[in-house]
C-alpha cells in the first residue's frame, strides 16, 4: 500500500455500499476506512486523520447531520455526504452544516470519483492564506486583485453582483455553493429567501460569459441547491 | 294536520285564555261607550236619524278588529243604547215615531251586515297575511337548505330557519342508533336544556314517526314539542319546539310541520348523495389499489428479474463467458437497476400524489434550468436518442417546486424517447405566450388519436396498458398531469405537423419580483 495514498474513511451502515465504495476506491488508489455506525465513524476521524470522509446521512445510530455537526467542532477534513434523492432541503442543510459536497443515491462510481478527485485538489488551496489571485484558463481569466474579468481576451463589463458572485463560486471551484450562502454573503442575511435575485444575476452572467447552460463550461447549476464553479485545464502551451 | 296539537284550552283553562276570550269584549264595550260620549255631544246640533252613523262607525271599528260575535254583541249594545237615550221618548225602551223606529230598527240590520262583511274582510287579510308569512318562511328555508352542501350546514340552517320563523327556540336532536342516547345537533337561537321529559318524548316521536310531547298524547310533560324528521324510513333525528312561552297557534304548527318535512328531505338528499359519493370514491380507490398492485408486481419484478439472473450468469459462467458478453451482463444490470429507480420514483411521486401530501416546496427558478436538467436526465438514460432544445434568451422566472416540474417534463421527454422512432429527433421548445409559460416536446412518433389524447393522462389508462416490455412509461404521464396541476398548470397533448405530437406543459407566469437591489 502506498503511504501517500490518501485515506478516505466511508461512514455507511449498508455493507453492499460499503464493499463496492472499497473495491470502487482502491481500483483508483485510495487508502479505505470502513465504519458501520456514527459513533464507529467519528472514532476512526480522530484516529486516522483521513483526508476525505464520505457520510451517509441515515444512519443507525445517530442523525447524520449530528455527526457532521460534531466532526466540524474539531476537523476541517473534506466530507461528502450520501443522500436521498428529491430531498434538496436536506442536501442544503447539510451544506450548512459544513459538508462539501454531496452525490444522490442512487449514484454512479464515476461521478462519486469525479467529485472526491475536486474535494481532495481544492482542499489544499482553502487552508492555504490565501488562493491565487489570477484564474486563467485560456479562454477565461479573472483577476481578483483587479476585479477584472476578460473572455476571450476581452474585458467584460460586470456588476458589482455579477462579479461578486462569480468570485464567490470561483473561491469555492469544483465544489458547490449553496445558494443561501451566496445570498447571504452577497445581498445580506435578510435576503437568503430571494433567490429571484440570484437567479438573474446567473442568467446574466451566463449570457455575458457566453456560457451554455446545457454545457456549461463555468457555472453549473445544482438544481435547488446551488451553483458550482467548473474550472478548466489551462491549455497546456499556457501552462 | 293541526289537530296534531291537542288545544290546551280543553284541558287546561288558564288565566291567559280568560284575558284572550274577555278581551275583545272589552274592547267591543269601551269602543262603543265613546260612541255614545260622542252622540250626546252630537245630539245637540243634528237629528236623531244621523246619530245612527256615529253608531255605525263603531260598530265597523270593531268588527274589522274582532270576530263576529264580538261585532255583533257591539251593534246589539249600540241599538239597545241608541233606542234607550236617544229615541224619544227618552230614557224607555218605547219609541213613538214610525220614523224612529225605522232610523232604529234598520240600524241594527245594517249594523249586523257590515260587521260581518268587516270581519270577512278582515279574516281574509289576516289569512292572506298569514299565508305570505308562511310561503316567505318556507321559501327561505327551501333557499337556504339547498345551499347547504353537507348534513351540518343543512340542519344548522334548518334549526336557524325554524326558529326565526316560529319564534321559538329549536333544537336538532339525533342519536347514532336506536339505544344510543340523543345528542343536541343543532339550536338556535340558543342550546337548551333537555331533560329524561324530552328524552322520553323524542324517543317516543322516533319511533312512532308522529309528534310527540308538549300538547300531545304522549309524553305531554315535556317542555317541547317534537317533529319526527323522517323520510320514508330513514330517521334523520327529531326537532324539538320549545313551548315553555305557552303553545303554538294553529297557523304556526301547520308551518312547523311544513318545515320540519323540508328539512327531513333536505337530509335525505344529503345521506343519498353522500352515500353515492362515498361507493364511487370506495370503487375508484379499490380500483386504483389493485391497477397499482399489478403495476408493481409487472414494473418492479422485470427489471430484477433481469438484474437477478444477469448477476447470476455472471457469477455461474464468469470465466466461460467471452469479455464482449460480460460486459452486455453487466450493462444489464447498471441498465435495469435504473429502470428500478425510475419506477420506483414513480410509485413514491404516485402515492404523494394520490394522497394529497404533496407538498410544494416553492422557489425562484430559471426556466431554463428546469428544461436543462430534464433533458440532461434523459440524454444519461438514452445516449441514441437525439434531442434539440430552443430556449428562451432571456431569464423566465417560475415560481414552482422545481424537482416537481422537472420530474413532471422528464415523464413527458421519457415518454417521447419511447415513441420516437429510431433517428428521429425530440424537439424541446419553451416560451412564454399569454401570461404562461409553454413547454412543448415535439416528438415524430406514432402520434396520438384524438380520442386517446385526454385518456393518455388517465392513471386507469396508463396502468392498464401496463409496462409494455421496456416501451410503455407507465404511470409517467397521469404523474406529470398530478404534477403541473398542483402548480395551477396543464397539461394536454396535440398532434404535431407532420405527425407525431406535442405534449404541452403550460404553467402560470409569477409576477415579475422586482429587480435585483
Amino acid at each position: 500500500m502506498n503511504a501517500a495514498a490518501p485515506r478516505v474513511l466511508v461512514i455507511d451502515d449498508e455493507r453492499q455500499i460499503r464493499r463496492f465504495l472499497d473495491i470502487g476506491l482502491r481500483a483508483e488508489g485510495y487508502h479505505v476506512l470502513e465504519a458501520a455506525s456514527a459513533a464507529e465513524g467519528l472514532v476512526l476521524a480522530a484516529t486516522r486523520d483521513p483526508d476525505l470522509v464520505i457520510l451517509d446521512l441515515g444512519l443507525p445510530d445517530r442523525e447524520g447531520h449530528e455527526v457532521l455537526a460534531e466532526l466540524r467542532q474539531w476537523s476541517t477534513v473534506p466530507v461528502l455526504v450520501l443522500s436521498v434523492r428529491d430531498d434538496e432541503g436536506e442536501k442544503v442543510r447539510a451544506l450548512d452544516n459544513g459538508a462539501n459536497d454531496y452525490v444522490t443515491k442512487p449514484f454512479g462510481i464515476q461521478e462519486l470519483m469525479a467529485r472526491l478527485r475536486a474535494l481532495l485538489r481544492n482542499h489544499p488551496a482553502e487552508t492555504a492564506t490565501d488562493a491565487p489571485p489570477v484564474y486563467d484558463d485560456g479562454h477565461l481569466r479573472i483577476d481578483r486583485t483587479r476585479r477584472e474579468v476578460f473572455l476571450e481576451q476581452e474585458p467584460v463589463p460586470l456588476t458589482r453582483k455579477e462579479y461578486a458572485v462569480l468570485a464567490a463560486l470561483l473561491k469555492h471551484a469544483g465544489r458547490v455553493v449553496g445558494q443561501q450562502q451566496l445570498l447571504r454573503e452577497i445581498w445580506g442575511p435578510s435576503h437568503v429567501q430571494d433567490t429571484h435575485y440570484l437567479r438573474i444575476v446567473i442568467g446574466r452572467l451566463r449570457q455575458k460569459l457566453d456560457d451554455d447552460p446545457a454545457e456549461p463550461q463555468w457555472i453549473k447549476t445544482e438544481p435547488g441547491v446551488g451553483y458550482r464553479f467548473l474550472e478548466q485545464q489551462p491549455p497546456s502551451d499556457l501552462r | 294536520m293541526a289537530s296534531h296539537m291537542i288545544n290546551p284550552r280543553q284541558n287546561a283553562p288558564r288565566r291567559g285564555h280568560l284575558v284572550a276570550v274577555a278581551g275583545p269584549y272589552v274592547f267591543a264595550t269601551l269602543v262603543t261607550a265613546v260612541a255614545f260620549g260622542l252622540a250626546f255631544v252630537a245630539d245637540r246640533y243634528v237629528a236623531v236619524a244621523n246619530l245612527s252613523l256615529i253608531f255605525l262607525t263603531a260598530v265597523l271599528a270593531v268588527a274589522v278588529r274582532a270576530r263576529m260575535r264580538v261585532a255583533a254583541y257591539a251593534a246589539v249594545l249600540c241599538f239597545l243604547g241608541y233606542n234607550f237615550f236617544f229615541t224619544p221618548p227618552r230614557y224607555t225602551f218605547t219609541i213613538d215615531s214610525a220614523n224612529d223606529v225605522l232610523t232604529v230598527g234598520l240600524f241594527l240590520v245594517v249594523a249586523l251586515v257590515c260587521s260581518r262583511l268587516a270581519t270577512q274582510l278582515a279574516d281574509k287579510v289576516a289569512s292572506l297575511r298569514t299565508a305570505q308569512t308562511r310561503a316567505l318562511a318556507l321559501r327561505e328555508l327551501g333557499q337556504r337548505l339547498s345551499a347547504g352542501a353537507d348534513t351540518d350546514t343543512i340542519r344548522a340552517a334548518g334549526v336557524e330557519c325554524m326558529a326565526q320563523a316560529l319564534g321559538t327556540n329549536v333544537t336538532l336532536l339525533v342519536r347514532d342508533a336506536q339505544d344510543r342516547p340523543w345528542n343536541v345537533s343543532a339550536s338556535a337561537p340558543r342550546a337548551p336544556l333537555l331533560d329524561t321529559a324530552e328524552r322520553v318524548a323524542a324517543d317516543f316521536c322516533d319511533r312512532l314517526a308522529e309528534p310527540a310531547g308538549y300538547g300531545t298524547e304522549r309524553a305531554r310533560e315535556a317542555a317541547c314539542w317534537m317533529l319526527p324528521l323522517r323520510v320514508n324510513t330513514q330517521g334523520h333525528g327529531v326537532l324539538a319546539l320549545n313551548c315553555t312561552q305557552g303553545p303554538l297557534d294553529p297557523d304556526h304548527q301547520n308551518l312547523a310541520l311544513a318545515m320540519a318535512q323540508d328539512v327531513g328531505q333536505a337530509l335525505e338528499r344529503a345521506r343519498l348523495a353522500e352515500a353515492l359519493e362515498k361507493a364511487r370514491v370506495e370503487s375508484e380507490t379499490e380500483r386504483l389499489r389493485n391497477a397499482l398492485l399489478s403495476s408493481v408486481s409487472h414494473d418492479l419484478r422485470s427489471p430484477l428479474a433481469s438484474m437477478i439472473g444477469s448477476a447470476e450468469t455472471l457469477s455461474s459462467y464468469d470465466r466461460m463467458l467471452p469479455d464482449g458478453e460480460r460486459r452486455q451482463l453487466l450493462d444489464a444490470i447498471v441498465g435495469e437497476g435504473q429502470r428500478l429507480d425510475r419506477y420506483i420514483q414513480n410509485l413514491l411521486d404516485m402515492t404523494r400524489l394520490g394522497h394529497g401530501e404533496l407538498s410544494l416546496r416553492r422557489d425562484w427558478v430559471d426556466t431554463t434550468e428546469i428544461v436543462i436538467a430534464a433533458v440532461a436526465r434523459m440524454r444519461r438514460l438514452f445516449p441514441d436518442q437525439a434531442v434539440a432544445t430552443t430556449l428562451p434568451h432571456s431569464t423566465i422566472l417560475l415560481y414552482v417546486h422545481p424537482a416537481l416540474i422537472e420530474q413532471a417534463l422528464f415523464n413527458i421527454l421519457e415518454n417521447a424517447a419511447h415513441v420516437s422512432p429510431l433517428g428521429a429527433t425530440v424537439n424541446v421548445r419553451a416560451a412564454a405566450a399569454d401570461g404562461e409559460l409553454r413547454i412543448e416536446v415535439v416528438d415524430h412518433g406514432p402520434g396520438i388519436p384524438p380520442l386517446e389524447r385526454e385518456r393518455i393522462f388517465d392513471t386507469f389508462y396508463s396502468v392498464a396498458r401496463g409496462d409494455r416490455g421496456d416501451r410503455g412509461t407507465g404511470l409517467g404521464l397521469s404523474i406529470c398531469r398530478g404534477m403541473v396541476g398542483a402548480h395551477g398548470g396543464r397539461v394536454e397533448a396535440l398532434p404535431a405537423e407532420g405527425g407525431g405530437s406535442i405534449l404541452r406543459i403550460s404553467l402560470p407566469l409569477p409576477e415579475t419580483p422586482e429587480d435585483e437591489p
